[in-house]
């Protein structure tokens, strides 16, 4: 029997659901591919500033799957996402599936591909994905509205960056999971006009041995100036720092040309429910000036576990 | 390779078969508690393959190339402490992520690179989970 799909996933504008025995594998800023026991069996590429007509899509699924049979005619419908563009494709090899291009908040297309399993030695005929997997993936995929704000999730984390940030870079590693969003280029010298990075680190007994959290964040965030001065009594959770310059003529001059200072910051800190996680929300630049817009972003950066 | 993934290479070990191995302690590490309450594992050390070739050829009786010491952190000792040569790697992740309370991959990920670095220095001994039908001789993986 197939595995339901429990690992919720919102990544570069679009929603979906993993089986449980599926595997992130590959994943990079505009790629992911996850692999079952057998190989790989999903794959989406996101592309930026796209439009999806027969042409564009069939040069891409050119590249993507050179030399396989597409048809457009037999490719599944999908009723929550009316207008996509769905087909199947078999490759002379052996290899075949199903395909999905999907145009996404923000100007972005996205091509999903489900792998079928290679056929065995001597066949060419490929094993589907059992019918309830592939209806289970194909039903999760979701595009949630890209304004005001764009949801992310991963690994079981999720949180939410207003739609105009773009991800800058990222990494997951054991006990340590990274974001940094950076905001729309602003002014004359097009700077982004902040960055958002959210960090979620644990266990957090092991982390805060011997230390609180705020002498932890001091070791963990050396840079920044977090200090009796800069500390926040009023943060509504956990523990915050505010370090935002005055504003001066000057500095407002230098923010319309686009060289938004950096050196405004908001951090914010807290264990998640669970106490066991240590979340951080770093704020720099505009977002850092913006308070609703940092607690609407600390409410909505939250650890859930798949189910 | 997007769009087209290559099939598996014949002698490529599966994750599957990786998470149902069996890490077994090199009988030879000793794992000693200090006061401060870290966990140390001490074990033997091995002369280079030269050394070895070069005794051989002269009809030398090496000596003992010494011990050496590895202290874990908090969690490598939690994990040491489970290898008994009977959990597979599977049954060590679950225990980590519950325990921890970290996502399931996290886990996985940081089990596999702590017993990486151990099966590195000889310190465990990776066995593939002998099947039903050849209990009795499993195989090195």
């Amino acid at each position: 029997m197939a595995a339901a799909a429990v690992a919720q996933w919102s990544w570069q504008g679009l929603r979906f659901a993993l089986p449980a025995d599926w595997e992130v594998t590959v994943l990079e800023k505009a790629y992911l591919r996850a692999d079952d026991a057998v190989g790989p069996r999903l794959e989406i590429v996101w592309r930026p500033r796209m439009t999806i007509t027969e042409a564009t899509m069939r040069a891409r699924l050119h590249r993507l799957l050179p030399g396989a049979a597409l048809d457009f005619a037999a490719g599944p419908s999908l009723h929550g996402l009316p207008d996509t563009h769905s087909f199947r494709f078999s490759h002379p090899s052996g290899h075949a599936g199903l395909g999905l291009a999907l145009e996404l908040p923000g100007q972005r297309t996205a091509m999903l591909l489900l792998h079928h399993q290679r056929p065995p030695e001597g066949s060419t005929n490929a094993i589907p994905l059992p019918c309830s997997t592939a209806a289970a993936v194909l039903g999760s995929l979701a595009i949630p509205p890209g304004e005001p704000f764009q949801p992310w999730q991963a690994f079981g984390v999720r949180l939410s960056v207003p739609a105009s940030y773009t991800l800058q870079r990222f990494h997951f590693q054991p006990g340590h999971f990274h974001w940094q969003f950076n905001g729309p280029a602003r002014g004359v010298l097009r700077a982004p006009e902040g960055a958002l990075f959210f960090d979620r680190l644990g266990p957090a007994s092991v982390l805060l041995r011997d230390k609180s959290l705020q002498e932890w964040a001091t070791t963990f965030h050396a840079s920044l100036p977090l200090h009796a001065q800069t500390l926040d009594p009023s943060a509504p959770c956990g523990l915050r720092w505010r370090a935002i310059k005055p504003p001066t003529p000057l500095r407002t001059l230098w923010r319309r040309l686009g060289k938004e200072s950096w050196q405004d910051i908001v951090l914010s800190l807290w264990l998640d429910d669970a106490d066991t996680k240590i979340m951080a929300l770093l704020a720099r630049g505009a977002p850092a000036r913006n308070e609703p817009l940092l607690q609407e972003l600390c409410a909505r950066y939250a650890v859930c576990p798949d189910a | 390779m997007r769009g087209m993934p290559s099939a598996p290479t014949p002698d490529a070990i599966s994750r599957a078969q990786a998470l149902a191995a069996v890490p077994v302690p090199n009988e030879a590490v000793q794992t000693v508690m200090t006061e401060t309450g870290a966990t140390r594992l001490v074990f033997p050390l091995g002369h280079r393959p030269w050394v070895k070739k070069l005794a051989a050829m002269t009809r030398t009786t090496l000596p003992p190339a010494g011990t050496k010491v590895l202290e874990l952190d908090e969690l490598g000792a939690w994990t040491w402490r489970l290898i008994d040569g009977q959990r597979t790697v599977a049954d060590l992740c679950t225990e980590f992520a519950a325990s921890w309370r970290l996502h399931p991959r996290e886990a996985e990920l940081a089990v596999t690179a702590f017993l990486r670095e151990l099966g590195k220095r000889g310190l465990v001994l990776l066995v593939a989970k002998p099947a039903v039908d050849n209990a009795e001789k499993p195989s090195r993986i």
